[in-house]
């Protein structure tokens, strides 16, 4: 499931190009940072990241998510870090809905 | 009601005119006169002599004269266009009306009394002494709507002043204040109420080019409408002089558009609220949404951004709220404004107002560069709550072809990139086929638009 969530997740960076100065460079996969040192999201382009993914992982797996609460911005660990943490984190949400 | 009076001599000195067009009917001012005598006398049978009434009809015949006559006998009138049984027994009472009135499609006047008991204060002070009134119901977009009561009188006297007589379309409503604002205006100056077939733009605009129409007053979304659907393009609009808009901001985009495409057109924007009645008002040119108020017959004033007025129309008080005046008898009307020197802009309620992060902006300025974006047909902006930034903007578009949501996105933020600062630009899309404007021909409100947002964007 990570795979298809890295990919939704790359789509969403993909589809504020247009609205970005630098473009993201995506080269590092997973490892890519989203927010922190190296990233170019700011935090209007990170809700837009993540209204995108919500509205995809709907779209594609019928499964509704919201991807911040509580949880995601307290974590020791921010989910936000980089590409990789962000589709695990992602992957744990839908996990957690199909079981529930 | 030595106004009324007038008025009623107005009609006798022009009783060949034609007072009132519709597909169905034609009638002069005599014809109106009698048909204002015959009411009078049932309504009299009925008892309908210092009450309060609910009058359930649109604009016809039977409800002018009805209305005409109701006042003569000193009635308190609530006016409602809307007839499902649900609705008319709510508002009935709300206001506490001891008598329903419904005018019939054709014409019939049905006069029913409801057990009702009127115990409002200011409505049985006016019954008591057989003072003319009218109640109007704000549009509120959730719960109940707030009803505010009105002396005729103010609204009587504000028309005595001989003005150009026009043949005139109200696209608004009877029971909206604008609608009413019109309807006097005509009256008084004894020109010709066209009523159309329908308020579709087509329907409309038949209207207009059939019965060589001078004005009309109607609200930005439906003259879009008449761009949009080509109506403007596919009817003759000659004989058009002026065309009055007012409900909700013009986008200037859309100004731009019927200046082109109507140039001997003047367009006038209209300033009012439904407790304050039509402040009067104009634009200072065709082209500018710059609006400068008659200081002499109202007062004008900012306070933190928005505007209060103190103008004779403004209503005796709600029925089912408390007092919003001043203790200086201003009207807080909320709707932020700008000033510059003796010229006024209306921005939008403050309560559309979306706050991005601390950058705040008002619907009808995202809206203005929107609606310019190639494909997009109709566009509806609000305010989204979201965790991180407090709102967002979100926007829901009609558009001309079918687009995936993904290429338009995309398109959207090409479009938007240079021409909306970040806060500005909509994070929250949905493409739909639902209507975005109320069947008022009046953009969504906010919470309708927001609700559309959140469960059509699920299944976007």
């Amino acid at each position: 499931m990570n795979q298809t969530i890295s990919q939704i997740i790359q789509t969403a960076l993909d589809a504020q190009a247009p609205l970005l100065s630098v473009p993201i460079d995506t080269s590092e996969g997973e490892a890519t940072p989203l927010l922190g040192p190296g990233s170019v999201l700011d935090s209007l382009g990170l809700v837009t990241l993540i209204l995108n993914i919500e509205e995809m992982v709907e779209m594609q797996m019928g499964i509704a998510i919201t991807i911040v609460s509580e949880k995601a911005m307290s974590a020791y660990r921010s989910p936000f870090a980089t590409i990789g943490s962000l589709a695990e984190f992602i992957t744990s949400l839908i996990q957690k809905k199909q079981h529930a | 009601m030595n106004t009324l009076c007038e008025l009623f001599s107005r009609f006798e000195a022009a009783k060949e005119k034609t007072a009132l067009m519709t597909s169905k009917e034609e009638m002069t001012y005599e014809q109106l006169l009698a048909k204002i005598q015959d009411t009078d006398l049932l309504a009299r049978k009925y008892g309908c002599d210092g009450i309060t009434v609910l009058l359930i009809g649109d604009y016809s015949s039977s409800t002018i004269a009805c209305l005409l006559a109701l006042w003569r006998l000193g009635n308190v009138v609530a006016l409602c266009c809307a007839t499902q049984d649900a609705l008319v027994n709510a508002r009935a009472h709300l206001v506490q009306a001891t008598r329903v009135i419904k005018i019939g499609e054709g014409n019939q006047i049905e006069i029913l009394p409801t057990g009702i008991e009127t115990s409002h204060p200011i409505l049985s002070d006016m019954n008591h002494r057989k003072e003319a009134g009218f109640v109007i119901f704000s549009s509120g977009s959730t719960g109940q709507p707030k009803a505010s009561i009105h002396s005729a009188r103010a609204m009587l006297d504000k028309h005595v002043l001989q003005k150009r007589c026009l043949t005139s379309i109200s696209f608004l409503l009877f029971d909206h204040i604008g609608g009413f604002n019109t309807l006097f205006y005509i009256l008084f100056n004894v020109g010709k109420l066209v009523i159309p077939a329908s308020r579709s733009p087509d329907m409309v605009a038949q209207a207009i080019a059939q019965h060589r129409v001078e004005a009309i007053t109607a609200s930005p979304t439906f003259l879009n409408l008449l761009v949009m659907s080509g109506a403007l393009m596919r009817h003759d609009f000659s004989s058009l002089k002026v065309i009055n808009y007012g409900t909700e901001p013009m986008p200037e985009s859309l100004l731009v558009v019927l200046t082109q495409q109507l140039p001997w057109v003047r367009f006038s924007q209209a300033y009012g609220l439904s407790e304050t009645g039509v402040i009067p008002a104009k634009s200072v040119s065709s082209l500018s949404t710059w609006i400068t108020f008659d200081k002499e017959q109202c007062n004008i004033r900012i306070v933190d951004g928005l505007l209060e007025v103190k103008v004779k129309t403004s209503m005796l008080g709600y029925i089912n709220a408390s007092s919003p005046f001043t203790s200086d008898g201003y009207f807080k009307t909320g709707d932020a404004v700008q000033q510059e020197g003796d010229r006024y802009r209306v921005l939008g309620r403050q309560s559309d107002l979306i706050n991005v992060g601390g950058e705040k902006v008002y619907p009808n300025e995202i809206e203005n560069v929107l609606r310019n974006m190639p494909g997009v047909l109709e566009v509806a902006v609000t305010a989204l709550e979201n965790p991180i930034m407090g709102q967002v903007v979100g926007a829901a578009f009609k558009l001309q072809t079918t687009e995936k949501l993904t290429s338009f996105r995309r398109r959207l933020y090409e479009f938007c990139h240079q021409k909306l600062p970040a806060a500005y630009i909509p994070r929250k899309i949905l493409i739909t086929d639902a209507l975005l404007h109320t069947a008022r021909s009046k953009k969504l409100g906010a919470i309708a638009l927001q609700s559309t947002l959140i469960k059509e964007g699920e299944m976007a």
